[in-house]
């Protein structure tokens, strides 16, 4: 049998052993712990994929705003537009950082 | 009279409506089948555990299901995404305590690969069991994951992303290397026993 064809045999065998992996009981108690744990969080009722969407939405909104804002205060303020424009620059390469300014203010 | 069983769309519906017990009719139907996933990708005293994670983050996410889809095949997929969930965290624990992954360099026999009449004994059933726990065990997660759901559970490609949490190529590409290493590693193994008195 050459090298190719044993390890194609080995494969099926494996595979075989996998599926007949020896069953595991449903321990006692088991299904009562379960809904144990689920009543629990019922009080906090189900999570709502389309709510937590919202949220990032709203998050990210708020946020472009807040940085549009300083950056236009900035202006306002009649400072040096190039200390500006080089904020600018910076925030533009480094997104982690604008984040954090927005979170500071 | 006839009596027609509630579908689980329409125990779903009731469970989304508030009514949290008839989940349990949901446990009961489907706690053998999940007992089955899980039992073939985590170690067996972790079994109970992992099953009653899948459960509770099935009713979590409940709102995210689609009565489209069948509830079964939707819970599969929460019960085996638990189960990469439980490797992945391991790892991560490993990293941490600076153990090795893969423990005892003792090759097991191979006596699996000849052929045998008698294969489906439960002797050769536990030696294969062992290659494939040897093997996995020198296989990085990811490869053993990817191998796991599509070449022994047979997902097709796109389940297994979902599972994943990864893209169909990123699966396909996966899917191809870490089989690659499986074969040079019972390749290896067959030399190795080749060499054996």
């Amino acid at each position: 049998m050459n090298e190719r064809s044993q390890s194609d045999d080995l494969e099926a065998r494996l595979k075989e052993a996998w599926r007949q992996a020896p069953r595991a009981a449903v321990p006692a108690g088991w299904q009562a712990g379960v809904m144990r744990a689920i009543r629990a969080r019922a009080g906090a009722g189900l999570a709502d994929p389309r709510l937590h969407a919202l949220h990032r939405t709203i998050f990210r909104g708020v946020a472009a705003a807040a940085a549009m804002a300083l950056i236009a205060a900035g202006f306002a303020l009649r400072g040096d537009a190039s200390a500006e424009t080089e904020l600018l620059r910076l925030l533009a390469l480094d997104p982690q950082a604008l984040l954090e300014l927005v979170l500071v203010f | 009279m006839q009596h027609e069983e509630v579908t689980d769309e329409a125990i779903v519906q009731r469970v989304q409506a508030g009514d949290t017990g008839a989940f349990e009719t949901l446990i009961s139907r489907h706690r053998e089948s999940v007992f089955r996933i899980v039992e073939r990708h985590v170690p067996r005293d972790r079994v109970a555990e992992i099953a009653h994670e899948a459960f509770v983050s099935a009713y979590l996410s409940l709102r995210s299901f689609r009565p489209t889809h069948p509830f079964e095949h939707w819970l599969a997929r929460i019960a085996r995404r638990c189960c990469c969930d439980f490797w992945r965290e391991r790892g991560r624990e490993r990293d941490l305590q600076g153990e090795p992954r893969a423990a005892g360099d003792e090759r097991p026999r191979t006596a699996a690969l000849e052929i045998d009449p008698r294969a489906g004994s439960e002797a050769k059933q536990r030696e294969a069991r062992e290659i494939l726990e040897w093997a996995f065990a020198r296989l990085p997660l990811d490869d053993r994951l990817v191998l796991a759901l599509v070449y022994f559970e047979e997902l097709s490609v796109k389940e297994c992303a979902q599972v994943l949490d990864w893209g169909e190529s990123k699966v396909k590409v996966r899917a191809h290397r870490a089989r690659e290493r499986l074969r040079r590693l019972l390749a290896s193994l067959a030399a190795e026993d080749g060499k054996r008195p």
